[in-house]
């Protein structure tokens, strides 16, 4: 069997989840490589989620959040970019590729941008390749 | 050298490459840092030559390149604690 | 009742845990008498190897290791000590999570090697010579040096007991777990040695504790760009301290001297990565996201005491 990229979403409750579930009300039609995550916020989302993630074998991670000023718990989003241009930057330096982890904010009404999104990303990955990672470095 | 004289015995050395029977010191005691004695001895026992080695090698030279200067001193009393 | 026996081994570590210990001065001695202390070295007692590995497999209680396993004679001793000892600890940073000699993991070996041995502008050696495992000198003499390995701690070589971390720790909190262990009040098997609080909640310096609140920091400084105000918080002026997500079994000594902490004391617990936590607090409490960018090396900061027990281990693109 050809190799099927394994892509994690994680994405937040408020914003990108009800992005997710209306890409599906409205038709729009997006890779079933994507598994997605539901956090309430995505100032929820830890380094190590990503972290453990990408060792466990998921060739891509994707996070997302509502637009700055749209955060049902006000700076939540805000936290989660920092956090996660942080980890991109060191994860980068000790040799993961940085194109297997993105940040985007997408809202509710957006669900035509999510199956955009995750049609473009997995696209990426697949270009990518298998995830060199999984089970920790070798 | 008490010790190592303690283990000398013709049979059970192992025997140090080219026939030649040794005796080894390891560790060198109450300092930081791993060293081994090497001692080579003749057919009749006498010391012919001795070896010390250093059996650790650490890295800083190369690991530290890129570190903010301000941290160099905090980091490298690592290198013996002692 | 016999005295319980203690055995302390220095693998790939400095020998400031062993020297940490004996600064337990006064302490020392009352410890020292109701101990058997049957093998330390290569620090402080004259024990070799072979005397460790002649003991009955079980026989010694209590075995502190610390370093972290970098070459294969660590490993070798690493695994006689699990065998002789019912109760195995990883004495300080290097040995629970790496330490800063595991900052090695950045590099291949023959980057260290090259580096130490051939490409500096105070060594002379033209021929190019480095160390070997196996060299024979004057076609007769055979000498051996054991294999270099990654940086690893102890954990990822043998099953660990327990955990004490610090770089030193220091020795108040070693008189404690001491203590603890003659009693034998100890956590269970697996867990760190600690009060369990954060250096946050032991400083002095914390707004929290002056009945204050914490506000972000607004700027990113390197330690040689100011000094930290007088009772004012360290991380909120700048300057990147990690006492947030460290253990602070030291008492918050660094930040009471002005300097910001780095983490030695070890995750606070439940944290498995810990500069992956340290990422997570430091940049949740910055003011914007233009400062993430100015904070200079991240590596050797969120990981000097960390990288051999982070997801990744090491470098990958070495």
């Amino acid at each position: 069997m050809a190799w099927e990229p394994r892509i994690i979403v994680i994405a937040c409750h408020w914003c990108t989840y009800a992005g997710a579930d209306l890409a599906g009300s409205l038709r729009y039609s997006y890779p079933p490589t994507v598994h997605i995550v539901r956090v309430p916020c995505s100032g929820r989302v830890e380094p190590e989620f990503i972290a453990e993630a990408l060792i466990r074998g998921a060739d891509g991670v994707f996070i997302g959040g509502c637009h700055f000023g749209d955060c049902h718990y006000k700076e939540g989003n805000y936290k989660a970019i920092r956090r996660f241009n942080l980890f991109k930057r060191v994860a980068t330096e000790l040799g993961v590729e940085p194109d297997r982890i993105q940040l985007e904010w997408i809202s509710g009404s957006e669900g035509k941008k999510f199956a955009e999104s995750m049609t473009a990303f997995d696209a990426k990955i697949r270009e990518l390749g298998p995830n060199p990672l999984k089970g920790g470095a070798q | 050298m008490k010790n190592g004289l303690d283990r000398y015995n013709k049979k059970n050395n192992p025997e140090g490459g080219k026939g030649m029977k040794k005796i080894e010191i390891n560790p060198m005691t109450r300092l930081e840092g791993h060293g081994k004695i090497t001692i080579f001895l003749d057919e009749q026992g006498n010391v012919e030559n001795a070896f010390m080695q250093v059996v650790e090698f650490m890295g800083y030279e190369k690991f530290l390149i890129g570190m903010p200067i301000e941290e160099v001193p905090r980091t490298v009393t690592t290198i013996c604690g002692v | 009742m016999s005295k319980p026996k203690l055995a302390y081994y220095l693998a790939g570590g400095c020998g400031g845990c062993d020297i940490a210990v004996v600064d337990l001065a006064e302490t020392l001695v009352d410890v020292a008498l109701q101990l058997d202390i049957v093998f330390w070295a290569p620090t402080v007692a004259d024990a070799k190897y072979k005397d460790l590995e002649a003991m009955p497999d079980g026989s010694i209680d209590v075995g502190l290791v610390s370093g972290n396993v970098r070459n294969s004679e660590h490993e070798h001793i690493v695994k006689v000590m699990r065998q002789k000892c019912k109760v195995l600890i990883a004495f300080g940073i290097c040995a629970a999570c790496g330490g800063i000699k595991g900052l090695v993991n950045l590099h291949t070996t023959e980057q260290l090697l090259d580096k130490a041995y051939i490409n500096t502008f105070s060594t002379d050696n033209p021929e190019k010579v480095l160390p070997q495992t196996t060299v024979v000198v004057d076609g007769k003499y055979e000498l051996t040096l054991p294999t270099l390995m990654d940086a690893r701690p102890l954990d990822q070589v043998v099953k660990v007991d327990y955990y004490i971390g610090g770089c030193p720790p220091y020795h108040e909190h070693i008189g404690k777990a001491f203590m603890a262990l003659l009693s034998g009040q100890l956590p269970p098997s697996g867990s760190w040695i600690t009060m369990g609080k954060a250096v946050c909640e032991v400083c002095d310096r914390n707004p929290v504790l002056q009945g204050k609140s914490k506000k972000f920091a607004t700027t990113v400084k390197r330690t040689i760009e100011g000094t930290p105000t007088e009772g004012a918080c360290i991380l909120e002026e700048g300057y990147l301290c990690l006492g947030p997500v460290t253990q602070g079994d030291c008492g918050a000594k660094c930040p009471s001297a002005n300097v910001p902490c780095r983490g030695c004391g070890g995750p606070i617990p439940g944290v498995k990565d810990f500069g992956l936590r340290a990422i997570s607090a430091i940049a949740s409490m910055l003011d914007n996201e233009e400062l993430v960018e100015q904070i200079p090396d991240p590596v050797h900061l969120f990981y000097r005491y960390a990288l051999p027990s982070s997801f990744l281990g090491k470098r990958i693109n070495r």
